[in-house]
């Protein structure tokens, strides 16, 4: 008896290991097709298809994303859309690669930062050939860094509809109090930090600069605008420990511990936001507390600037991009529906919501984007002038893990006021281990493609 | 085969199919990738015990580990240790007592993310006297100024076994039918020969309920080795005072593209749970008593 039920659980094992391999061997199949498929592309031009569509956000995104699949909807009836609302990072990244691995990806699917570590796997689709041949489409009237955060060793993955980068907003009441001009597009890191001394009311828990290093922005920021970087152009090494990136760091962990100007993770309270309640008098983050202050602020005036200079100007820009599957059924139309999510009907729509910078440099500077009535900021236009000195994120091989380790340091520095030589060592040697794994596996990658 | 016998592999055939599909034989599976560096994009590409190798090599494992074992050896003690407590007093037959087993039931049920989220604030040691959490707040009213829970490397892990007794409720569940089960007649009895209160607990109640007592901490040790939401949501200003073998786990699987290193992280999970559970299995001879020997 025992024998026959080991001799079952033995079959169902080999059964299950069988079908394990085939789905492998599915799966690389796949890709071959994938190759096969763009030489008869077109194929799905007369026919109805859908494409699934995957993205994350809240309200306001799906009502954006529907908003523009109705108009899309007007002026293509053979190809219908199936919005996917996911969940935000990390999960979505983790819903993706079970999709893909399944072999049934979503056909569109919006990406950040994560772009080249999926990218360098060969399972997004390389948009230069259906850029190329579409006569209707061109990269040119695009912000050039909103392209190029989404280029990987010259082969475009992805295309933006939104960018926006780190921007300084202060709070125009606190600056009157103390008689303090307010800041412009020319301020410096020495004028924040002087302002800031000013504003800076412990007893009434108001600090002067918002606070600082906590999110990889925020870091390259103040590195940039120093003239440091954390890792080297072509992400191959560690560069934050540079004479000038010790400097940099030296002078956030300065100005947050010695000066006290900006408060450290123990000094922001838990279930209070500190610039909406008018307890900062400069906040350094993203343009999306545009949207946010002009619904949450009513008890100061406030207004925005470009971020803060050191010894140039640095805006580090957020983006996402539309990016298609190497897996996809219908490439030609999925192509359809990442240029019109990104093309110029799309873009007013979003244009008209006065938050994220449209990509398309036309749309961003019509006033359907830049004209906000009655409602602050008043220099909303600083949101065009930042994209002057932007620059995408470090995103290499290793991005979320680099930026882990990096952020760790950071927080040891900055909330533990722990001195920056005796951090420093130790993250170099995570970082190269990290670099290290990053250039073998590229080679890996590298070598696959090249069997292709 | 005897109709007796083929109803039982009919019978347990659900179970068997359940079990080799989706826990045999992705074990099996994550056994093979455990030695592999897979991506779960890529086909994944054999590499022998550099997985094992690198885990043992990297000092996050080590921290994670310890942090994994304080939680184990000081959080579980106290849950089971105060599970008995309260379900000591639960007992008493006093007016109102249905309220008071509701009451310390109830946050059991209200478990997850959202309550960990509350505990956040509670547990907020404020800045310059304000926005101080309910916590600190009520320590400070007996003069006790409370540490600084999350952001202080003492009490990081103390907070997070605090906020996991919240629980409690679900032993003290299992714990008072136990106690209520215990014979009236051996009190008695224990009674008239003078035995004190503690005696009594000792000699009488505790033996009668170890198998739950038992159940519980075998229980509680399983659950505690595999933590993961606790120190996700309220995670030590330096995460590596928080964090436990399953957020490293996570975080390599899928977060960083680590799928072959995070299998064989669990299959080293999977032995020390696995010593612990034989070694708690052993010492249970010695004290838990079932009636029916």
């Amino acid at each position: 008896m025992k024998k026959i039920l080991f001799y079952v659980v033995i079959c169902v094992f080999l059964v299950m290991l069988a079908a394990c391999n085939g789905s492998n061997d599915a799966s690389s199949s796949d890709n071959e097709d994938v190759t096969d498929e763009s030489n008869d592309s077109g194929s799905s031009g007369d026919e109805d298809v859908t494409i699934s569509f995957s993205f994350w956000g809240g309200d306001f995104d799906i009502q954006r994303m529907e908003a523009i699949r109705e108009e899309f909807y007007k002026v293509n009836d053979n190809i219908e859309v199936e919005l996917v609302n996911l969940p935000g990072h990390p999960d979505y990244a983790q819903a993706q690669m079970t999709r893909m691995a399944s072999g049934d990806p979503y056909d569109v699917i919006q990406m950040a930062e994560e772009s080249y570590s999926f990218a360098a796997r060969g399972v997004l689709e390389d948009l230069g050939p259906y850029i190329e041949g579409d006569d209707d489409f061109s990269l040119d009237p695009y912000y050039e860094v909103g392209i190029d955060s989404y280029t990987h060793n010259g082969t475009t993955y992805g295309i933006p509809m939104r960018l926006g980068s780190v921007m300084m907003f202060y709070n125009k009441d606190l600056f009157d109090q103390h008689g303090l001009d307010y800041p412009d597009e020319n301020t410096t890191w020495d004028e924040v930090i002087e302002a800031g001394e000013q504003i800076t009311n412990h007893d009434e828990g108001v600090f002067g600069v918002s606070p600082l290093g906590g999110w990889w922005a925020s870091i390259s920021q103040f590195l940039h605008s120093n003239g440091a970087s954390m890792l080297s152009e072509d992400y191959s090494e560690f560069t934050m420990d540079s004479p000038e990136g010790i400097e940099a760091i030296k002078l956030m962990q300065e100005i947050v511990n010695e000066r006290d100007i900006s408060p450290n993770e123990n000094q922001i309270p838990e279930g209070m936001d500190l610039w909406t309640s008018g307890n900062i008098g400069m906040l350094i983050d993203g343009p999306w507390h545009v949207l946010s202050s002009q619904a949450n602020i009513d008890s100061f005036d406030w207004d925005m600037t470009l971020a803060p200079q050191g010894a140039q100007p640095a805006s580090p820009t957020f983006s996402n991009a539309f990016h298609m599957a190497k897996g996809s059924e219908h490439k030609e139309a999925a192509w359809e529906v990442i240029k019109f999510w990104t093309g110029a009907e799309a873009q007013e729509i979003l244009a008209a919501e006065h938050g994220d910078t449209p990509t398309l440099q036309d749309v961003a500077a019509s006033d359907v984007y830049l004209d906000l009535g009655d409602l602050p900021p008043e220099n909303f236009e600083v949101m065009l002038e930042s994209l002057d000195s932007a620059y995408g994120p470090e995103a290499s091989l290793m991005w979320s893990e680099i930026n882990e380790v990096v952020q760790d340091a950071m927080s040891q520095i900055i909330n533990m006021n722990e001195p920056v030589e005796d951090i420093m060592p130790g993250l170099r040697n995570e970082v190269e281990e990290l670099l290290e794994e990053a250039e073998r596996l590229q080679e890996i990658y590298d070598g696959d493609m090249e069997d292709k | 085969m005897g109709s007796e016998k083929r109803k039982f592999w009919l019978y347990i055939s659900p179970f068997i199919f359940g079990f080799t599909v989706f826990i045999g034989g992705p074990m099996i599976a994550s056994m093979y990738l455990s030695f592999t560096r897979y991506d779960v994009l890529t086909p994944a590409e054999w590499i022998g015990f550099d997985n094992y190798i690198r885990l043992f090599s990297n000092e996050r494992f080590w921290d994670v580990l310890s942090n994994t074992f304080f939680y184990v050896f000081v959080g579980v003690p106290l849950h089971v240790i105060l599970g008995l407590a309260i379900s000591v007093l639960l007992l008493r037959a006093i007016p109102g007592i249905s309220f008071f087993r509701t009451a310390f039931y109830l946050p059991s049920i209200f478990g997850g993310v959202a309550i960990l989220l509350l505990w956040n604030y509670m547990l907020a040691p404020g800045f310059g006297g304000q926005n101080v959490g309910l916590i600190n707040g009520l320590l400070s009213m007996i003069g006790i100024e409370g540490p600084g829970w999350s952001s202080d490397s003492n009490w990081a892990k103390p907070a997070v076994i605090l906020v996991k007794l919240w629980g409690v409720g679900g032993s003290i569940l299992i714990l008072l039918p136990a106690l209520a089960g215990v014979s009236k007649d051996l009190l008695e009895a224990a009674d008239i020969d003078g035995a004190s209160s503690f005696r009594k607990f000792f000699s009488v109640t505790f033996p009668t309920i170890s198998p739950a007592v038992f159940f519980i901490t075998t229980m509680e040790i399983i659950n505690t080795f595999k933590m993961f939401i606790e120190p996700m949501i309220i995670p030590g200003l330096d995460k590596s005072w928080t964090d436990t073998l399953m957020v490293h786990l996570y975080n390599n699987a899928f977060e960083y593209f680590r799928m072959g290193y995070a299998s064989a992280l669990a299959w080293v999970m999977f032995f020390v749970i696995m010593v612990f559970t034989l070694i708690n299995l052993y010492f249970a001879k010695k004290w838990v008593y079932y009636e029916s020997k």
